[in-house]
């Protein structure tokens, strides 16, 4: 029997117009990756500031300079719609590489911040 | 085995009425364009919000930043059309959280693109046509409302089918 679970992957941005690179792994229990969403504990320099390239199994899902304002759903969308639907993208070797890159906004000043990714993954018990 | 891809084409528009024009090249491995989505950058928020009224129960007409157009070098010729908004204006529309009378403080909840802006998904079209490269034009808009030069950043995100 499959579950529906949310795998949730931090990086931590200390410094402004940089580009920070990260891999996850996943569970090796995870049978497809469903969809995906971005938030952070300052959206509005995600919103102005963020893009990123996403790269999972080494195949690129969103390519550089990819705006997370595309990837934020605000509190106006219901809760299951939140997420970025994937389709269902098979693991392969469970490997999600994130490149981050802040860069610099007129409409907002930097102060280090969180970004977070979810990922909506079904998993064998 | 049919994969979703993306590829972004980036303008620079900083004069009043101009009309850019560009090309898209397709990857080789692109089946079919399956939908496009924009965004805009770097534009002044803060004089923007300026040329509205701040209205509870106004529903204001949300101008575009511009016209966009894509036209494939197959029979479809022109397969998209669409204006370029910046964001909502009338988010908080209706939003009695914040005091009537107090719309210069900076409270904690107060309504945001980032914090009530709706889902994004790109617009779906469907052209199959084995074309190597888009040819577009962008027109500015909002410089000849405001009858200024308005500097900003459009991004052109072209969705396609990958089969390999």
């Amino acid at each position: 029997m499959t579950k529906i679970i949310k795998k949730r992957f931090d990086l931590q941005i200390t410094a402004a117009n940089q580009t920070k690179s990260d891999s996850f792994e996943l569970d090796k229990t995870v049978l497809s990756i469903k969809g995906m969403l971005i938030t952070s504990d300052r959206d509005d320099l995600l919103y102005y500031r963020g893009t990123q390239k996403i790269e999972i199994n080494k195949e690129e899902i969103f390519p550089e300079n990819y705006e997370s304002k595309l990837l934020m759903s605000g509190i106006n969308v219901a809760p299951r719609s939140r997420y970025y639907d994937l389709g269902g993208i098979a693991p392969g070797n469970g490997i999600i590489k994130v490149d981050y890159k802040d860069s610099n906004s007129l409409l907002t000043g930097f102060t280090p911040y969180r970004v977070s990714f979810y990922f909506d993954c079904e998993t064998t018990e | 085995m049919v994969r979703e891809k993306v590829i972004v084409k980036e303008l620079s528009i900083n004069k009043r009425g101009l009309r850019q024009f560009f090309e898209i090249r397709l990857p080789r491995d692109c089946n079919r364009i399956i939908g496009f989505e924009t965004s805009v950058k770097d534009f002044d928020l803060f004089n923007f919000h300026h040329h509205f009224s701040f209205d509870l129960f106004y529903f204001q007409p949300i101008y575009p930043a511009g016209e966009l157009k894509i036209q494939s070098c197959g029979k479809s010729n022109q397969c998209f059309s669409t204006e370029v908004v910046v964001s909502d204006i009338n988010l908080g529309f209706g939003d009695f959280s914040i005091p009537f009378f107090d719309i210069i403080h900076d409270y904690p909840w107060k309504h945001s693109q980032w914090t009530h802006t709706r889902k994004r998904e790109e617009e779906v079209i469907s052209v199959d046509e084995n074309c190597p490269t888009l040819y577009g034009n962008y027109k500015d808009i909002i410089g000849e409302i405001w009858n200024g030069d308005v500097p900003y950043r459009v991004s052109i995100y072209v969705w396609y089918e990958s089969k390999k």
